[in-house]
């Protein structure tokens, strides 16, 4: 099948994008934290709602680490009045998502605007399936926060869904770092206004908001800006007045009340309470079938224990922001002192997502809400004193606005990974030994002789030559001729004298060679030593001397070469035992013979990656042990670098080179090949959010250079998935001997939540054709 | 019995294997939503394949426009990404999708997805490329005579270098 070659003509194959096993359809929509995909689910065969955080707030482990707890907490909640979440997983960048129920209808904020009005028995019956959503989640110990028409859905078939449970702080806590629309404030509570802590009944003046709204077409606490509204829901009682007149509504009105008490004791409970008093007014006043049968198909649980409280949410800063329909907010985070605002950054904690993550399990017991940390001022109620709270609030936020920009200067920009050089390990001990320092032997000069005349002339010629040949038997017997002939020849004394000596020396370099031939350097040595003492114009104790020198020379590389072989062999039997012991958890022992193998050969790699492998599962072990925690703790280890090279076996026997079936090449063991792909990954044990990289490097422990070819091969194995990369080119063409070079940088990934098995392979080629394979596994 | 056993499981298996090796590679993207004017953005998806990938690519247009170009994506270890030029504050929107070829030519791309140009601010998550030395080494290859010999100018040329179609 071809490439085609016309991407600008219209694929037939034209498949989806995907996020795990859903197929995206179209986008529906986005959030605060990401976008929202109406996705097909390929396995189940049925459409979805996929919420999946965007990357760049995934980045943050805190805001990525509550979305997920949220996200498990509220997929454990199953009831017909809340949306379902079908499943939780992680795209391949590291961003969460939810596949939630794809809901057909609108939201209560479009309804309520839409022709036919709801009739008031429609709306409350709407309020109390609300109601009967949140009393379950409020069992769970979960609280909405966000409860607003926005996030009530009504169904085709007029089924009520609650939304956005436990996603709604996720975003609030993510907008903090952007600056942007939170949500609305008209449904906040006082206390969540005030910073106080928030419980469900939170959730319940949010409802009741709601419900006031639905009676009264507007909302209870509305004004022009945001810290009127404040004021408003922490001070002013709602206008009743713009409550329709009639028995229904005057029925309604005591309801109302209660929900919308400030005093957190005045309030409704709980949702069941709330509930209960809602179904009692629709048993008395609803006249329509479709609202009877409706309250026989509704089933309230009563609740088994007081609504859990979420932890306490200090330090609440309100920073007004552009509006959606309402005024809205972003929440900064805790301040360094009280009441005092700061400027908000990315996954800083807020006044109300900071309880997010612990939700409390039923039956646990009701905290009672601290005193709010940034007391809310109470003040006489005249529209006028407004305005300061608005200016102050304007100036906080430019200082905020300031505080945040100058924090945001001090955010470097994120590094670009730095350029690996090849790093050399430290070098081993010279392993040649060096050539003797001392220059060589050299002849001293040889006496001369003056011309000799006269009838003893030619003997003493003959006297000199053979001197000069260093024939000094012959030298001497025709020195004693010419003396015989004639005695007072001065020459003839001279050479005799020389020669005899020069015979001195001859004896000496023949006991000294013989004694070279048996092996004794120190005796032959010393003889020729004494040679040279004696003559050391005497070419052939010259020569001795060389070739003595040279024996030794030899007999210091023959010793060196042992003491290398007996090195390796030490070195092999110490990262035996090392390995072993590695492996029996001795992590302790282990370092201790990897220590070792490095005062032998500080820069052995195998034996640096071992001692750095097995330090590792001491901590994590040491961890374990402290934390008595009987987890599995997994971290990446390293396999065993196989190698296979392509050399000639021989000669091929002519005639059958091209005969099929005869591979004139022969592959060598690993163990003849120098070369080790290692790797270096942090963290050694990552955990889900966690960024990590890898860095895989070419050890070469021969003494030759490896020339790498122009390309490697990288797959990466995640859950029996293979992610397999193009031909790569190595960052190292050649490594030296003795070095170890980095051949590929991984970028930083995000791991995966719910990785179960994980393994990078890599395969590098020389140019000599030799192949070396190694994995980096997640064990 | 034992004799007919092994060819028989081969017989199972074989068919099994050879359909997986023969499969496409299979593209996940997220896909993004818009971006902001006049900086290079970044996009990423995971490839998983049988066999090796040979290449993917980035193919990219002007919302209206007739032609695609591409940029290739550069393997990060697990997922594959490529830098596309920033769009010019005029362009509405960018067209993209993302194709993969294996090592025995099996294609595989997404559907046509479309990445709205917004002011920041107003766009919460840009994509935006944070490496410095990508966002400057923009390759963008046309692929249709008809584009010339420069980009096209609802994107910012600044650090791109395109190749015109042959």
């Amino acid at each position: 099948m071809a490439e085609p070659t016309d991407p600008n003509k219209p694929v037939l194959k034209d498949l989806t994008g995907r996020i795990g096993k859903y197929e995206i359809v179209r986008p529906l929509g986005k959030g605060a934290m990401g976008q929202v995909f109406v996705a097909h689910d390929v396995k189940l065969d049925r459409d979805v709602a996929l919420k999946v955080m965007a990357a760049q707030i995934a980045d943050d482990p805190e805001l990525k680490g509550r979305f997920e707890r949220e996200a498990k907490a509220v997929g454990k909640m199953a009831h017909p009045n809340l949306v379902t979440v079908f499943d939780f997983d992680y795209h391949t960048d590291g961003s969460p998502y939810i596949a939630m129920e794809l809901l057909k209808g609108q939201d209560l904020q479009k309804r309520m605007r839409q022709p036919p009005p709801l009739t008031l028995e429609e709306k409350v019956g709407i309020i109390v399936r609300v109601l009967n959503g949140l009393n379950h989640a409020h069992q769970a110990g979960i609280v909405h926060r966000d409860i607003k028409p926005a996030n009530i859905f009504i169904q085709d078939d007029g089924s009520v869904k609650i939304m956005d449970f436990g996603v709604a702080h996720v975003s609030a806590a993510s907008m903090t770092g952007t600056g942007n629309v939170i949500g609305t404030a008209d449904y906040m509570s006082p206390e969540q206004v005030q910073g106080k802590r928030v419980d469900g009944r939170s959730d319940l003046f949010a409802v009741g908001c709601m419900l006031f709204e639905l009676a009264a077409g507007r909302r209870p606490f509305h004004a022009d800006n945001l810290m009127a509204i404040f004021y408003k829901i922490t001070h002013d009682e709602a206008n009743f007045d713009l409550i329709p007149q009639g028995a229904d509504h005057d029925a309604l009105m005591p309801i109302l009340k209660k929900a919308l008490a400030k005093n957190l004791e005045d309030r409704y409970q709980t949702a069941y309470e709330f509930a209960v008093d809602l179904r009692e007014w629709l048993k008395a006043n609803a006249t329509s079938a479709s609202t009877q049968n409706v309250l026989e198909a509704l089933v309230l649980e009563a609740p088994t224990h007081a609504p859990a409280p979420l932890t306490e949410a200090p330090g609440a800063t309100v920073v007004p922001e552009g509006a959606e329909y309402g005024a809205t907010v972003d929440i900064g985070r805790r301040g360094p002192r009280k009441g005092k605002l700061t400027p908000t950054r990315p996954g800083a904690r807020t006044a109300v997502d900071a309880g997010l993550g612990a939700t409390v399990r039923p039956g646990a017991t009701r905290l009672v809400p601290a005193p709010a940390r940034v007391p809310a001022r109470p003040r006489p109620a005249p529209k006028a004193s407004v305005l300061p709270w608005v200016a102050m609030a304007l100036a906080l936020v430019a200082v905020g606005v300031a505080g945040w920009l100058a924090w945001r200067s001090l955010q470097a920009p994120p590094s670009p990974p730095a350029t690996l050089a090849a790093a050399p390990v430290p070098t081993p001990p010279p392993t040649t030994v060096a050539t003797p320092s001392a220059p060589p032997v050299t002849a001293a000069p040889a006496p001369t002789f003056e011309e000799a005349a006269g009838k003893a002339g030619a003997q003493v010629r003959a006297a000199s030559a053979a001197f000069r040949a260093g024939s000094y038997d012959r030298s001497v017997a025709a020195a004693q001729q010419a003396l015989r002939d004639d005695p007072e020849n001065e020459t003839a004394k001279k050479i005799l004298a020389q020669a005899m000596v020069g015979q001195k020396a001859a004896a000496q370099v023949r006991a000294a060679d013989a004694a070279l031939a048996r092996g004794d350097l120190a005796g032959a040595d010393a003889g020729a030593a004494e040679a040279l003492r004696i003559a050391p114009w005497d070419p052939g104790a010259v020569e001795l001397s060389r070739r003595i020198d040279a024996a030794k020379l030899q007999a210091q590389r023959d010793a060196e070469a042992r003491g290398q072989r007996d090195r390796a062999a030490k070195i092999t039997t110490l990262l035996t035992q090392a390995d072993a012991k590695a492996a029996a958890k001795e992590y302790g022992a282990a370092i201790g013979l990897y220590d070792q193998v490095l005062e032998l050969e500080p820069g052995n790699a195998t034996a640096l990656q071992g001692k750095s492998n097995a330090r590792t599962q001491q901590t994590l072990a040491e961890a374990n042990v402290g934390s008595r925690s009987v987890a599995v703790v997994h971290s990446f280890v390293p396999g065993k670098t196989e190698a296979r090279g392509t050399r000639a076996a021989g000669p091929v026997p002519p005639g059958f080179e091209e005969s099929a079936g005869v591979n004139p090449k022969i592959g060598e063991t690993a163990a003849e090949l120098p070369g080790r792909i290692l790797f270096e990954a942090s963290p050694a044990a990552p955990k889900a959010g966690d960024h990590y990289k890898v860095v895989v490097f070419l050890s070469n422990e021969g003494s030759q250079p490896i020339q790498l070819a122009s390309t490697m091969t990288v797959v990466t194995i995640v859950d029996g998935k293979r992610y397999p990369g193009p031909p790569l080119t190595p960052s190292t063409t050649t490594v030296a001997p003795g070095q170890k070079a980095p051949v590929y940088l991984m970028p930083e990934q995000i791991w995966k939540e719910g990785t179960e098995s994980w393994t990078m392979e890599i395969a590098l080629r020389t140019t000599k054709g030799d192949t070396y394979t190694n994995a980096l596994s997640w064990k | 019995m034992k004799q007919m056993l092994v060819p028989a499981l081969v017989l199972l298996i074989l068919p099994a294997a050879l359909a997986r090796a023969d499969e496409p590679p299979v593209v996940e993207h997220q896909p993004a939503v818009c971006t902001v004017p006049e900086k290079p953005f970044s996009l990423c998806a995971a490839i998983s394949a049988e066999r090796n990938v040979a290449t993917a690519r980035l193919y990219f247009r002007r919302a209206g426009e007739e032609y695609y170009a591409f940029v290739s994506m550069a393997f990060t270890g697990v997922t594959y990404c490529g830098t596309l030029p920033g769009p010019r504050e005029k362009t509405k929107a960018i067209e993209y999708y993302i194709q993969a070829v294996d090592d025995a030519y099996q294609p595989q791309r997404t559907s046509t997805f479309r990445v709205e140009v917004k002011p920041e601010g107003v766009c919460e998550f840009p994509p935006l490329e944070k490496d410095k030395a990508k966002a400057a080494a923009i390759r963008v290859v046309a692929t249709d005579h008809k584009q010339g010999r420069r980009l096209d100018d609802g994107f910012d040329p600044t650090g791109v270098t395109f190749v015109p179609h042959p």
